[in-house]
């Protein structure tokens, strides 16, 4: 073969010398895309640079089908990504995506995931029940469910005036108590975390968390002020942060269950792509109990340390009750059913 | 491309073929956990001094306004270091498309497992995740009691075991998964920035056709190698200017010249332009045989 007729032979090459403006021209859009946001580009530019993806992508399978130049296929493939990247990107912009979650995505998953938040609430419940029982009829075991540094001084070696004070003080203590607020928020949502993440593992860890972590401290604790004849004054004390936390801790709880089980019955998929897909819809749950977490935070730090009456107390926890109450079941319904009006 | 196409690289890549939306697969390279681990001390780093810079500056207005040692100050404190920890990576990863500081800086990001567009779930979740990550070994190895409270001792280090183990995950996944994206369903892969270099069989020496550079091999000695020596060979004719590219090339002259039966009497030829022509005429033999579906790998023995 003669050396220069060779070059006039290769359908590579010819190939190539058609194409080459193309994919130079994406270059260079992509290098303009790349360093200053796609806002740089005009809007001839950026209705082109779907078209030259597709190009570069049809360029690639030619390519890799009739040309043996290592460069080419490389330059084509990384083109091809790079473009892929600018084009796929993350779509919504951020202050939508939060409105859009808050109002329908996340009362919409709670609903979705009802069983599975009832069942991690009843495990709650149990443990609570379990600890409040075992405490009342032997008041040592208190030790042994609530942990010395968690407790703070609040055991059955207080005295009932010193339960009572800690219950109202105000900004003096405050020192202390608020924080231990800011502690309790890292405590619980880990407990949360902890509840969701290890959801992978099964339904056990999940219950363990939920029963002992929580509810069995919690139990003890309502244990020793009811001895006391506090209990009244405790709730009122626990309860306005703790409708929100406990919400929150119950949602993780049931968040971690979906993961349970989109592992132990896949259904049709494989068990890891059901887990990404399941993971994604619980993580709505996960999310939303952070922004809970951090809302009780406030209120226990705020609240909790400025407002001592116990009706305004009382008010506030049926606040909360009939407020998370209203805004699952109601959130997003309306938009649902148009959505779903829409479709049909 | 081939497996052995693949170790024209200098390390094995760790690729992972996705299909895109319009139905063409790409093969996307795969991050390391030392690539990831970098980015992320990256990351740390910045966000240590943002947050060091936050908590001076509360410090200083605190002290201004008489408020030293007052809790409402650490409680505000605490609870801002958390929101900043978690949101600094979801908002970068989600206005920079899968990708922050850190991941920029190493030449890695986020992208979808199946192809699809990153969803602004997924970055939450996989970030969230992370937490639960970095707090569990931290937690198990310090004080594995506490990871279950109230188990029996004998259920403490198997579970503190089982929990290192998952937040080993990147290292045993094959493809550097950590729990945070098994859950939402992301792949960490390298940027690819590829030059586009000019096509070696136009770049030869133009002049007058003379017989010292008018190489002609007939059909019989270019149907001796494959696809990848021809690669090699191209690597190396790329390569002209680093050092030892001369003498490489010589050595391959020779090796060539031996294995096709290279005319005795013209065996003293220079090499560079001897084995430019070699490799269109090698090419376009190959690609020939491409287009009626023979794909010739490697050299006959």
């Amino acid at each position: 073969m003669n050396s220069r007729s060779a070059m006039f032979q290769l359908k590579s090459y010819e190939f190539r010398r058609e194409r080459e403006k193309s994919w130079r021209e994406l270059d260079r859009l992509l290098v303009m895309a790349e360093s200053r946001g796609l806002q740089s580009l005009s809007a001839e530019e950026l209705a082109r640079l779907p078209i030259l993806y597709r190009s570069a992508l049809s360029s690639l399978s030619v390519a890799r089908a009739i040309s043996l130049d290592r460069n080419v296929l490389e330059y084509l493939e990384s083109l091809a990504e790079r473009a892929y990247f600018i084009i796929y990107g993350a779509k919504r912009p951020f202050l939508t995506f939060v409105l859009d979650f808050i109002l329908y995505e996340f009362p919409a998953a709670v609903r979705r995931f009802g069983g599975e938040c009832t069942l991690a609430a009843a495990f709650l419940l149990l443990g609570a029940a379990t600890g409040f029982l075992l405490t009342l009829d032997d008041m040592d075991r208190y030790y042994s469910m609530v942990e010395a540094s968690r407790a703070a001084g609040r055991d059955p070696g207080a005295s009932t005036e010193s339960l009572r004070n800690e219950l109202y003080s105000v900004v003096e203590h405050s020192g202390v108590l608020s924080y231990f607020a800011a502690s309790l928020f890292t405590h619980n949502s880990l407990c949360g975390l902890l509840a969701f993440v290890l959801g992978i593992l099964g339904g056990i860890p999940v219950f363990i968390i939920l029963f002992s972590m929580t509810g069995l401290e919690l139990g003890a604790m309502t244990a020793l002020y009811y001895d006391r004849g506090l209990v009244w004054d405790w709730l009122g004390w626990v309860l306005p942060h703790g409708v929100t936390e406990l919400f929150a801790i119950t949602l993780c709880g049931g968040g971690g269950l979906a993961l349970a089980r989109t592992i132990i019955w896949p259904g049709e998929g494989t068990r890891l792509a059901n887990l990404a897909n399941g993971g994604r819809e619980a993580g709505k749950l996960l999310f939303g109990s952070l922004i809970l977490f951090f809302i009780a935070g406030m209120i226990e730090g705020i609240f909790r340390q400025t407002v001592t009456n116990i009706y305004i107390r009382f008010g506030l926890i049926a606040g909360s009750v009939i407020f998370w109450f209203v805004y699952i079941v109601v959130a997003g319904g309306a938009r649902a059913t148009r959505r779903a009006g829409g479709a049909t | 491309m081939t497996a052995e196409a693949d170790f024209l690289q200098n390390a094995p890549r760790n690729a992972r073929e996705i299909l895109t939306p319009e139905g063409v697969p790409l093969r996307f390279e795969v991050a390391s956990v030392g690539d990831r681990a970098a980015a992320f001390l990256y990351d740390g780093s910045i966000l240590a001094a943002v947050l060091a810079g936050i908590t001076f500056i509360v410090a200083m207005t605190a002290s201004l306004l008489g408020f030293t040692g007052s809790a409402w100050i650490r409680t505000i404190w605490v609870l801002l270091f958390f929101m900043i920890r978690t949101s600094y990576f979801i908002y970068h990863e989600l206005r920079a498309k899968g990708s922050t500081p850190g991941k920029r800086r190493v030449g890695i990001r986020v992208m979808d497992q199946h192809g699809g567009p990153l969803r602004t779930e997924a970055v939450f979740i996989r970030n969230i995740t992370r937490e639960a990550e970095l707090m569990i070994p931290m937690v198990a190895i310090f004080a594995p009691e506490s990871v279950y409270p109230g188990a029996p001792a004998w259920a403490a280090l198997p579970s503190a075991a089982w929990m290192l183990i998952f937040s080993a995950l990147p290292f045993i996944h094959k493809s550097h998964m950590r729990a945070g994206d098994l859950l939402a369903g992301t792949l960490v892969v390298h940027t690819p920035r590829t030059i586009l270099y000019g096509d070696l069989v136009s770049s030869r020496t133009e002049g007058p056709e003379s017989d010292a550079t008018n190489f002609i091999f007939t059909q019989q000695q270019l149907d001796i190698y494959g696809i990848y020596e021809l690669q090699v060979l191209e690597r190396v004719l790329r390569e002209r200017g680093l050092p030892n590219n001369a003498e490489t090339l010589r050595a391959i002259a020779e090796k060539v010249k031996l294995k096709i039966g290279w005319n005795k009497e013209r065996w003293d030829v220079p090499a560079r332009p001897f084995l430019e022509t070699f490799y269109a005429a090698q090419r376009g033999r190959l690609e020939h045989k491409l287009l009626f579906g023979r794909r010739q790998e490697r050299k006959k023995k």
